[in-house]
């Protein structure tokens, strides 16, 4: 990747869904614009927007907030934006780093709930998080420690067999 | 084919409200007001130093030390082959044109008055020919091609059209200046919305499309705000006779120039706009 070219980067990109811990959404947009900005860039049409972005934004329980601007949402409401906007272009890969960290435990539980689903739907998730309780309660989720930037337990600690695959 | 040009609802507000306004429009509506108004005095001087030119390409005078052997030098000069509109001009309008620098005493019957021959010839008239004629007939007689004499002249108004061109791509020089600092700042003041674009996979032409939309709108609006302006004053200037004579030297401005004035403002745009791109362009790659 490092050695990509410039003009390969926005492909690989649109193939990666990112979290941010700061959620990093855009202010003067809406949610529902903010949801739809990565299927705007990658060229859907508006009749191709609206249907998944609803969609998406009723799976993370924001079907009611659509129109709302992010300063008018709790950091809750703000994170599962983001999480939609991650994975709306249904991304191979996401990472997510520290998604549960500017959310209370029920929701930080909604949300490893809404990342198995995606799991189980075909995409890879990496969540990046000092919770290590809230993995390991997780079933199948590997867990890999980094201390200063070094794979310490590069094995993982494979807790539970992963579940089958559903079929998308 | 130009649907680049006009941005969606969302894209206008991926930037917000401002986008590069503010000073922008009015920077690009004084170049364009300055460029009109320049180029406007360039292509009236061009024009005048033609008239110039032309009518004195084929123009010669006779200057006669006084009027005795005036009608002989007519005689030479008629017989010279090609020649026409053959004058002499008359000693009391002579004693005129005296009058302007001598005062009353060019009215005094003891002032030598020189005479003067004028006459058009063509462009293979053997000139030291006819000046050994005519100063065998009268000595002192010097023969005067119109456009020796007025050479420098026409040298200065065409190095005034020069200079109004040069002044004219100095000042689109400085609205490109002005668009990339506009631009540069619109990046910094956008580049959280830009960093989210480009991590969600948006690519530098997506980006820099919706900096070109906002310039070109923002260009266009001061560049024809400025022609407006602009065409208000040649129309004030032309309808004040002395004071467009004073400017024009009494040429007028042709189909073709007020064709060409009217594309500067959208000459101006499209610089802008194609600055701005590049200009875009270029921060992204550095910076990102």
């Amino acid at each position: 990747m490092t050695d990509a070219s410039r003009d390969t980067l926005p492909d690989y990109r649109r193939r990666i869904g990112v979290v941010f811990q700061d959620f990093r959404l855009i202010r003067h947009l809406s949610a529902f614009d903010n949801v739809a900005l990565p299927l705007r860039i990658a060229g859907a049409s508006e009749s191709e927007v609206e249907g998944p972005v609803r969609e998406m934004l009723a799976w993370v329980g924001l079907a009611d907030r659509a129109s709302a601007r992010p300063a008018t949402l709790s950091g809750g409401e703000q994170q599962r934006v983001a999480i939609a906007r991650a994975v709306i272009n249904r991304p191979e890969l996401l990472v997510a780093d520290e998604p549960t960290g500017n959310v209370d435990a029920e929701m930080a539980n909604r949300l490893m709930h809404l990342f198995t689903a995606l799991n189980r739907l075909g995409t890879t998730v990496v969540i990046a998080t000092h919770d290590v309780g809230l993995i390991s309660a997780t079933p199948g989720a590997q867990l890999v420690r980094l201390e200063n930037g070094t794979m310490v337990d590069p094995t993982g600690s494979l807790r539970n067999p992963p579940p089958p695959r559903e079929e998308v | 084919m130009l649907g680049w040009l006009f941005a969606s609802g969302l894209e206008r507000r991926l930037l917000g409200g401002r986008g590069l306004r503010g000073a922008t429009p009015w920077l690009i509506g004084i170049m364009s007001f300055t460029m009109l108004i320049v180029g406007a005095a360039g292509l009236a001087l061009a024009n005048t130093a033609s008239l110039v030119a032309q009518g004195t390409a084929s123009r010669y005078s006779v200057q006669v030390p006084d009027q005795q052997g005036i009608a002989s030098v007519v005689a030479a000069v008629r017989s010279t082959p090609g020649t026409s509109s053959v004058e002499t001009v008359p000693a009391s309008e002579m004693r005129r044109t005296l009058e302007r620098w001598l005062g009353p005493a060019a009215a005094s019957a003891d002032l030598p008055v020189p005479g003067l021959v004028t006459f058009d010839a063509p462009a293979n008239l053997n000139a030291a020919d006819l000046q050994s004629r005519v100063g065998s007939i009268s000595p002192g007689a010097q023969l005067i091609a119109h456009r020796d004499s007025l050479g420098p002249v026409l040298r200065s108004l065409r190095l005034l059209q020069w200079l109004s061109l040069a002044l004219v791509l100095l000042l689109g020089g400085a609205a490109g200046a002005a668009v990339v600092l506009a631009t540069r700042g619109a990046l910094d003041t956008h580049r959280f919305t830009i960093e989210v674009m480009h991590g969600i996979g948006a690519t530098d032409l997506q980006v820099t499309h919706l900096f070109q939309r906002k310039i070109l709108i923002d260009a266009l609006v001061g560049s024809l705000a400025g022609a407006f302006a602009a065409a208000i004053v040649l129309l004030l200037l032309a309808s004040g006779a002395a004071l467009a004579g004073e400017l024009t030297g009494g040429a007028t401005l042709g189909l073709l120039d007020l064709l060409v004035l009217a594309l500067l403002p959208f000459a101006l745009t499209v610089l802008a706009t194609w600055v701005a791109r590049t200009a875009v362009l270029r921060s992204l790659r550095k910076a990102l």
